[in-house]
């Protein structure tokens, strides 16, 4: 297989070192410096220069790969995840500087949790995303106390987060004793692996949100403030997504029974969701479900456990970032001015159109309006399923997006009635940034697609070898 | 070549009318809009008087997806009357749409674009994705610009439609999986549909059935038409029974040419629409509601549209379209009398407003007609319509196919009725306010085509 040129691998680990040195540097800046328009701007630039390398990168290596040191692995895959890592956390730290009132500590540890989505994006080993989950989840633990708004969703992720790590160690144990090995390969035989695929796909249910291990992410998800949450949903759970296919497809592929679970789980995820969704009066509790639905559509597309539907669940991924992200960014702009209830919002409208209509069509993406992201991406996952004999899975996904309209459309028809209060309300320009790149994002990919499928097509090809070499 | 030119324009005019309409003030939206749905208007009789053309544009090729536009025999009777129904409908814009002026532009601007890109689509997945975009648009018409109880009315049309859309697209992907090569292309998959298995090709007539069968609708899946009709602004009603309801006609009639094993069912096709007409015709004789009345009416028409495609021969089909022509354009003359008398005397209600004729000649005579059109009499378009619907019924259900008359006389009565006591009686009501000038000219406009292919139906029949 055709190597990266050689600058290519320098340019990663300089990636790497840019954020590490900016995590040092956020530390200096606690330490002797409260300034946090600065440390915002020096964020900002690293991250977009990560972001610009590492889309340089894809389209440079088109296919390749390429190992470093024997414990990194770069491919479109890897490239994939961190693009949508960086490109999150970057969006995170806007909001979180509109919002937060200790920056400096978010910056830092969102920097840090950006490493250790890092080491699970490219990681060649079991142990390498054992500690990059870790590393990626504690860091939201901390900011949470930061907060200080929510003792006990710290206090639920911390639990949930070891009972994941518990049962993932157990689960590399046991992946271990079976095949001999803790790199990431295709492992078959012994028995005792299919246990270990049953164990995984637990504990990175709790990262992922799958049904019966979500149930504390709600309340994890709706007791901080919004900036933080939108890292858990749009950046973090990706991580547990990141991870998931990497040990599925690339260990499991052989133990169909894994995929069979994957499926039964994902429409458990999808009903769980949505139609818990539609009780809650709470904005932000009821984003936090309709995300949880949202990882159901995703996990059929590793269900089917092909290129199309890997392919089409990275777009999902890719469309719902940046549509949770935006519509998070609205809710902290609400938060701000006390606004949490969904009754709160009604006649949005007049206070500020530009939100409003964002807040509309992000919603309406999720929901699976036309020429959005959101509707391509279940379209496509869909269509795999459908494509590979999965109809059912397929028609209990539409089902959902049905009963899921309805709580969309109920927050949309709040924002567009009731009274009229003729003051405008001004933006953050952060904000207003961050929602105006969420929203060019989802229209720019949902009416031309191609691109991105290109390179979720690339991405998914990757995590299947064999059907390359062939 | 010109005609290929036109084509896309459909499409792109009020796309492009969407830019003016955010740069021009709030007071010059609705004349945006009558602009585009002029400029639409004559752009279609250009396409469709220059015979058949296609139009294709790559979107997605590694799934089978383009932007394929075309016009035929089919959908040019269609298109040609969503052009008519919009055209209208802008021209009583200032009158019936007083708030959020620029919202509402863009709500209708999207929808006509996406009207006319259903029935242009040869793409099954754009047909969808238009489909869909309307429908929600439609939800948004009744949602912030309906009546009282506008909330009820469109949650209920939305959860009833998007099941519909929904339903379609599950049957689009189920005729993708199955042909070979996989595509979503009208013009090939007239030939490979023919070859899925034909208990695939039961299903994914179901499927698309049911979907078709709310959107028309027939009977079991029709409640909630009158509901949204009721609530819905008078504009959004013209276009949702002018236009929006002949997604599900024209759907059925891509369906049952497109798979075979359809056709063997069209009995059952045909059992639910006699039913659907007998019963929704008695329902709006019931009614003390005049635009409740009226889009019982619709549901009564669109059965005897869906007897003629479940016949699905030359006349059949051609009756069913001709059909459609005739009912967006009575419909939507009705709809606007009726919006207009609630704008006059601030109620529907059939018992409350009594004597039209004494105060407003034109909108009696307006009624008139279109009830005339809606119930096929002679001389306007309806006749031709039905006519060609029963002969065509007739050869494939023999006696049977005669049944859904029953129907129109029944809505015969009922229309016959609501003009003896709401416009020709004899105590009077006193308006509360004298109706806009728009009206007339809307109103004119659709009966002006109301009898003008009632008399030379060549015209459009010619294209055959």
């Amino acid at each position: 297989m055709m190597g990266y040129i050689a600058p290519l691998g320098d340019a990663f680990v300089l990636l790497i070192g840019a954020v590490m040195s900016i995590a040092v540097i956020a530390g200096a800046a606690i330490t002797f410096y409260r300034r946090k328009r600065a440390h915002l701007a020096l964020s900002v630039i690293v991250y977009a220069a990560s972001a610009l390398l590492i889309l340089y990168m894809m389209l440079a290596g088109g296919t390749a790969q390429m190992s470093i040191g024997g414990f990194m692995l770069i491919n479109p895959f890897s490239l994939f995840f961190s693009l949508i890592f960086t490109v999150g956390i970057l969006l995170v730290n806007i909001i979180a500087y509109a919002y937060s009132k200790d920056y400096n500590e978010f910056a830092l540890l969102a920097s840090f949790a950006l490493i250790g989505m890092y080491m699970v994006a490219f990681s060649l080993s079991l142990v390498t995303i054992f500690i990059g989950l870790e590393l990626a989840v504690l860091p939201a633990v901390f900011m949470i106390l930061l907060s200080r708004k929510s003792l006990e969703a710290a206090a639920k992720l911390f639990v949930a987060a070891s009972l994941s790590t518990a049962l993932l160690s157990f689960a590399i144990v046991l992946t271990y004793g079976g095949s001999g090995t803790v790199a990431l390969e295709q492992y078959s035989g012994a028995e005792i692996l299919g246990f270990a695929a049953l164990l995984f796909i637990v504990s990175l249910g709790f990262e992922a949100s799958i049904f019966p291990f979500n149930v504390l992410l709600p309340d994890v998800y709706s007791g901080p403030p919004a900036h933080i949450t939108s890292m858990l949903g749009g950046v973090n759970k990706k991580v547990g997504f990141a991870a998931l296919m990497q040990v599925l497809i690339l260990g499991f592929i052989a133990y169909r029974q894994a995929f069979i679970l994957i499926a039964v789980l994902s429409v458990f995820t999808m009903f769980y969701g949505n139609l818990v969704a539609l009780m809650q009066d709470n904005i932000k509790r009821m984003m936090a479900y309709s995300s949880i639905s949202q990882a159901g559509y995703i996990m059929i597309g590793i269900a089917v456990a092909n290129a199309a539907g890997i392919s089409a669940s990275l777009f999902q991924i890719f469309a719902h970032m940046f549509i949770f992200i935006g519509v998070l960014a609205i809710i902290a702009w609400l938060e701000g001015h006390g606004k949490h209830k969904i009754n709160d919002i009604e006649g949005l409208h007049s206070e500020n159109r530009f939100l409003s209509f964002s807040l509309a069509l992000l919603l309406l993406s999720l929901a699976g309006l036309p020429f959005t992201t959101g509707f391509v991406g279940k379209f496509l996952i869909f269509l795999s399923s459908i494509n590979s004999g999965m109809v059912w899975l397929a028609f209990l996904g539409i089902i959902n997006s049905i009963i899921s309209i309805y709580y969309y459309a109920r927050v949309i028809a709040k924002v567009y009635t009731g009274r009229r209060v003729s003051r405008g309300i001004k933006v953050d320009r952060g904000i207003a940034a961050v929602v105006l790149t969420c929203v060019i994002i989802t229209l720019v990919f949902g009416i031309w697609p191609l691109p991105l499928m290109h390179i979720t097509g690339n991405a998914a090809a990757a995590l299947f070898p064999a059907a390359g070499a062939a | 070549m010109l005609s290929s030119l036109f084509l896309p324009l459909i499409i792109v005019i009020p796309l492009l009318s969407l830019l003016a309409l955010f740069l021009l003030g709030e007071d010059r939206s609705h004349d945006v809009v009558k602009a585009s749905a002029v400029l639409v208007f004559i752009a279609t009789l250009a396409t469709v008087f220059q015979g058949s053309s296609s139009f294709i544009l790559p979107y997605l090729a590694s799934v089978g997806i383009s932007l394929h536009l075309v016009v035929n025999s089919f959908n040019s009777i269609l298109l040609i009357m969503a052009a008519i129904v919009y055209l209208a409908a802008s021209l009583v814009g200032d009158y019936f749409i007083k708030r959020n002026r620029k919202m509402y532009g863009l709500f209708f601007l999207l929808a006509e674009a996406s009207s006319l890109g259903v029935f242009l689509s040869y793409n099954l997945f754009m047909f969808y994705v238009f489909w869909e975009i309307s429908e929600i648009m439609m939800f948004f018409f009744i949602f912030v610009y309906g009546g009282t109880m506008r909330r009820y009315a469109a949650f209920k049309f939305i959860i009833y439609s998007l099941t519909s859309s929904l339903l379609l697209l599950i049957g689009i992907m189920l005729i993708y999986a199955n042909v070979n090569p996989h595509t979503f292309d009208l013009s090939l998959l007239m030939q490979s549909a023919q070859t899925i298995q034909p208990g695939m090709q039961l299903g994914i007539s179901v499927l698309l059935l049911i979907s078709f069968m709310i959107k028309m609708p027939v009977f079991p899946f029709h409640s909630w038409l009158p509901d949204a009709h009721t609530e819905a602004p008078t504009t959004g009603s013209m276009i949702l029974a002018g236009v929006l309801l002949k997604f599900g006609g024209y759907g059925l009639l891509l369906l049952l040419s497109m798979l075979p094993v359809a056709r063997h069912y069209s009995l059952y096709i045909m059992a639910f629409a006699v039913f659907s007409t007998v019963y929704s015709a008695l329902a709006a004789i019931k009614q003390s509601n005049i635009k409740r009345a009226i889009a019982y009416t619709s549901i009564t028409d669109m059965g005897i549209i869906a007897v003629g495609l479940a016949a699905y021969n030359a006349l059949g089909s051609m009756g069913a379209l001709y059909g459609m022509l005739s009912h967006g354009i009575a419909i939507s003359l009705l709809f606007l009398i009726a919006g207009t008398l609630n704008e006059t005397y601030n109620t529907f209600d059939i018992n409350k407003i009594k004597g039209v004729i004494a105060n407003f000649t034109d909108m009696t005579y307006l009624f008139i007609i279109g009830a005339l059109a809606a119930i096929g009499i002679p001389l306007t378009s309806g006749f031709i319509g039905d006519i060609l619907i029963f002969l065509g019924s007739y050869g494939t259900f023999g006696l049977i196919g005669l049944l859904p008359i029953t129907g129109i006389l029944l809505i015969g009565a009922m229309m016959l009725w609501i003009i003896e006591r709401v416009f020709v009686s004899r105590k009077e009501t006193e308006p509360y306010a004298e109706p806009d000038r728009s009206v007339l000219y809307s109103g004119s406009m659709l009966l002006f085509f109301s009898i003008l292919f009632g008399i030379v139906p060549f015209i459009l029949l010619g294209f055959r």
